[in-house]
């Protein structure tokens, strides 16, 4: 019988494989059996460093590996990132509760990510990619720092030539070589014709995705449509230590996906 | 004659029909530019609004010895310039179609004075104007921000 601490214990593994997604960013392929659900999150071990929580980045339905990928922002990250194929990594989980995916069925699906935000929704899109004729229109929008920062090119380079997915990519600050849109990610949501009967997934910082909502409910899209990723300091990943409790909601169990029926209050409080 | 992309225009979505035959007196024609066209420049008179059907457009601000730098892009739905409403009535930045981009372009001076004619049609008007500023300025603040970094 699995008990909390046996969770809590990381199953040694390797790297199969490493892709520099930007400057900061890495995604590691690591061989791992346990099925998970997009928006879930595993905590990962760097040997001799620490341990952090890292959303599924991979397709939800591949056998024997996963993906994550990492930003590098701190200690644990940078030696996670710097990670090698054939090295040793921790890995535990998955935790959390995911997004939707049964309530997608038949309905037309916005994605809307900011930078890194992007690695917890791409299980979505590609599970949209495997099986297209399942759900109905599908935009994405994805808003990043610089050009040099917009995560998964190759990916968004195959769903910008597919009919699978609608893309709208933009940037807070252009370089020379960008002709795309500049400015907040929710400014595409006229050019993209949202329906706001869509349902809506959203990952990023906070203050965008509060911005964000509040774009999608003057669309007239209906609260209980708009789901949310909450990023926390996740440490124990089954609801036990507190690191992650945002109000009554401990983030790693109850989240990190959320309704916005529920994420609205919490993200209004500021010391949460 | 009813102007069907005035008409259609996200910008003016529910205006009432007497406004709708007010700004359609006021077009001054449908404009049309290719990528790369400059479309306002920044100290020439404000005398257009143009509404955007399609395309892109940059708004960009220079420095002496710099490239432009584009901090917002436009596009269908949006409106573009509103200087023509403040004095004194000058471009504050440039704008670059990106794209092949069409607008309804609406003549600044006849739209000044039908504001002034039909107080209604001015705080209508002049509502959906600043709903757009302030979008636009919510949308700056948070680039300045840079939340992406975070």
């Amino acid at each position: 019988m699995s008990t909390t601490i046996d969770k809590l214990a990381p199953t040694w593994t390797r790297v199969v494989a490493t892709r520099r997604e930007t400057a900061d960013t890495v995604t590691l392929t690591v061989e791992a059996d346990e099925p998970f659900e997009p928006g879930q999150f595993d905590m990962l071990t760097a040997l001799g460093v620490g341990e952090c929580p890292v959303s599924h980045s991979g397709h939800p339905r591949i056998d024997g590996v996963h993906e994550h990928t990492i930003r590098r922002v701190g200690a644990v990250t940078n030696a996670l990132a710097a990670l090698k194929p054939g090295q040793t990594i921790g890995i535990r989980g998955p935790y959390g509760r995911g997004w939707p995916m049964p309530d997608l069925v038949d309905n037309d699906i916005v994605v809307i990510a900011g930078g890194i935000g992007l690695a917890p929704l791409r299980p979505v899109i590609l599970a949209l990619e495997s099986d297209p004729g399942s759900y109905g229109r599908a935009v994405l929008l994805v808003g990043a720092r610089s050009p040099g920062d917009i995560p998964f090119m190759s990916d968004l380079d195959r769903w910008d030539a597919s009919s699978v997915i609608d893309s709208y990519v933009t940037v807070d600050r252009a370089d020379d070589r960008w002709d795309g849109p500049v400015g907040l990610v929710t400014r595409q949501l006229v050019p993209a014709a949202v329906d706001p009967d869509s349902i809506a997934l959203m990952c990023g910082p906070e203050i965008m995705m509060r911005f964000a909502a509040a774009d999608l409910l003057a669309l007239g899209m209906a609260p209980d449509r708009i789901y949310v990723s909450f990023e926390r300091n996740m440490e124990c990943g089954v609801g036990v230590c507190g690191h992650c409790q945002v109000g009554p909601m401990f983030v790693c169990r109850e989240g990190p996906v959320a309704q916005w029926t529920v994420a609205a209050d919490l993200m209004r409080v500021s010391e949460l | 004659m009813p102007n069907s992309e005035l008409r259609d225009h996200a910008f003016l979505a529910g205006f009432e029909e007497e406004h709708l035959e007010t700004l359609e007196a006021c077009v001054a024609g449908r404009s049309l530019w290719k990528p790369g066209k400059s479309i306002l420049l920044r100290g020439d008179p404000a005398d257009m609004c143009h509404l955007i059907i399609n395309g892109t457009v940059a708004i960009e601000i220079r420095a002496p010895g710099t490239p432009p730098q584009t901090f917002q892009t436009l596009h269908g739905g949006d409106v573009l310039g509103w200087s023509w409403m403040f004095e004194p009535r000058l471009w504050t930045f440039d704008a670059r179609a990106v794209a092949e981009t069409s607008a309804v372009t609406l003549d600044a001076t006849l739209l000044s004075r039908a504001i002034e004619d039909d107080p209604v049609f001015g705080l209508r008007f002049g509502t959906r104007m600043t709903r757009a500023i302030v979008n636009r300025l919510k949308a700056t603040r948070l680039q300045v921000l840079d939340v992406y970094n975070h």
